[in-house]
């Protein structure tokens, strides 16, 4: 059973990956900016519905919120590497018929994920996927538990245009992240909406 | 003359106003859609307080605690309410004690009523003596004339009572003990209890932190849950740790410290304002209420303790509010 699971990890990744390459080389796609490093810091909000499942157990879904705060390097269109650390809380699940439910849990979460950008009149459309290890605790409770996940997410990055930034750029960002959790007997999905800020660090390239 | 790229900026402007509206609602949406269930006629319960034992022992409120619980049950959502209570309040003792035999035949009937019904629940609740070795539980019969345990095996380990549990054909199990070292009963599954197992030592009540917890046990814990290893089977709540006595209160009190906020969590304990109390509320609420009113007072005398709770992602609804 773990070799299955562990090689549908790896097709999930090897799937993103040739997703991303396959867009990159579209005919279409935007030109191949200069390879110049860009660094970006980057924090947002989101909201999330979170359903769960486990064996002998039925499908019930929760809310949840999170924080989430990151630093990355972009090299032209390729999103090397984003580091991300996240406060997050998943509320408890809606009751079964015989008044079962999944526990709310919250925690912190540290992630790593690369992907590829594609640019368009100003804008910026970011794919990213990777990987998390989070630490939580069963809300009300001293249960600590940590987990591995998966994360995808598309982010729409809007430049914004402040006074008192001369040549930094700063963007809206609206990301819908997805998170498949590996938390033991129970399995959970989550889909977000966030709503943030991105600042590029430094003059010149984007 | 409007500029292309302005029309642009303000679409999307306007798509991630949205985008902040819906993600903003979203909570409110989800939380909206917990619907009231009917309370199901398959919750099966069985009560045992163990006031006296054979030999002259006694457990002070242990009695009037599993007749409390078995009211309270009976008005909160539990189909029948078996007792098995010996006392020296006759009002109160059961016609049958609470003897080993007795308590084995008490949950072999929680199976036979539950019988193929896997969506039912069942719980059994114990109050009186619990032993320091591996807290077992303490029948009326397993002391001697003499006041003494002679033999062990009249006692119920945990593992006796998981069997016992075992035979009731439901996924939906609670077990809550009022009894001294009941957290050895307690099993964390593939968490770590970060709260201490005997509050009366040098870090009293202390419980670690998230982080210095996950991150000490963070190859177990990452392994259960790749591993997807498997919940608990009863949801258990322990009034003390494992290494800690529960004590019956002053003489003040009329049930044990832990019963007495667990009883008060059926009318103060929904903290989601739901109408329903699940396990997991009523053992924050008794804990948080031996934190604030008990243990401030004993700690120093060694007489502090913390519930427990066993782990797994999922919860039950202990109370129904009618």
């Amino acid at each position: 059973m773990k070799t299955i699971r562990h090689s549908r990890l790896a097709l999930f990744f090897l799937f993103a990956l040739s997703a991303a390459s396959a867009w990159a080389e579209a005919p279409g796609a935007a030109p191949v900016p200069p390879a110049k490093a860009v660094w970006r810091l980057d924090a947002g909000l989101s909201g999330a519905w979170v359903p769960s499942w486990e064996d002998e157990r039925p499908f019930l879904s929760a809310a949840g919120f999170g924080f989430d705060a990151g630093i990355g390097v972009a090299l032209g269109n390729w999103i090397i590497c984003r580091g991300g650390l996240a406060f997050f809380s998943v509320g408890s699940s809606g009751f079964d018929a015989s008044l079962w439910r999944y526990r709310a849990f919250e925690g912190l979460s540290l992630s790593l994920e690369s992907g590829y950008r594609f640019m368009f009149d100003g804008a910026e459309l970011d794919l990213l996927a990777g990987g998390a290890i989070s630490a939580s605790r069963y809300a009300a409770t001293s249960l600590v538990t940590a987990y591995l996940s998966v994360l995808l997410e598309p982010r729409l990055l809007v430049p914004l245009r402040p006074r008192g930034l001369d040549g930094w750029r700063l963007d809206f960002m609206a990301g819908l992240p997805m998170e498949y959790l590996f938390r033991g007997a129970a399995q959970s999905f989550s889909l977000g909406l966030e709503a943030g800020l991105s600042l590029r660090l430094g003059k010149g390239g984007r | 003359m409007i500029r292309k790229d302005n029309i642009g900026r303000g679409a999307c402007r306007a798509r991630a106003a949205a985008l902040i509206a819906i993600g903003s609602l979203l909570p409110a949406i989800m939380t909206g859609c917990a619907n009231r269930i009917a309370t199901p006629a398959n919750r099966y319960a069985l009560v045992i307080g163990l006031g006296t034992n054979n030999g002259g022992v006694t457990c002070r409120n242990a009695d009037y605690d599993a007749d409390d619980m078995g009211t309270l049950l009976g008005t909160t959502g539990w189909t029948s309410v078996n007792r098995l209570i010996s006392s020296s309040n006759g009002s109160i003792a059961t016609a049958l004690q609470p003897t080993y035999g007795n308590i084995q035949a008490a949950v072999s009937a929680l199976a036979s009523e539950v019988g193929s019904d896997s969506s039912a629940t069942v719980l059994v609740y114990y109050s009186g003596h619990g032993l320091e070795s591996n807290g077992y539980l303490v029948p009326y019969d397993a002391v001697e004339s003499d006041g003494y345990i002679h033999d062990i095996n009249k006692c119920i380990s945990p593992a006796t009572l998981s069997n016992w549990l075992g035979a009731a054909g439901c996924r939906n199990k609670i077990l809550i003990l009022d009894s001294c070292y009941s957290g050895n009963f307690v099993d964390p599954g593939s968490a770590v209890d970060t709260s201490p197992q005997d509050s009366n030592t040098a870090t009293g009540t202390t419980e670690t932190g998230l982080l210095v917890a996950a991150i000490s046990n963070l190859n177990s814990l990452v392994a259960a849950s790749v591993e997807r290893e498997g919940d608990p089977s009863v949801m258990t709540i322990s009034a003390a740790g494992s290494d800690e006595q529960s004590y019956s209160g002053t003489s003040a009190w009329s049930n044990g410290v832990f019963t007495t906020f667990l009883l008060d969590s059926a009318t103060h304990g929904d903290t989601d304002n739901d109408g329903y109390i699940t396990t997991t509320e009523a053992y924050a609420y008794a804990k948080a209420g031996i934190a604030t009113y008990w243990n401030p007072m004993y700690l120093t005398y060694g007489y502090a303790l913390l519930p427990h709770i066993s782990g797994g992602s999922g919860d039950l609804v202990l109370f129904v509010n009618q």
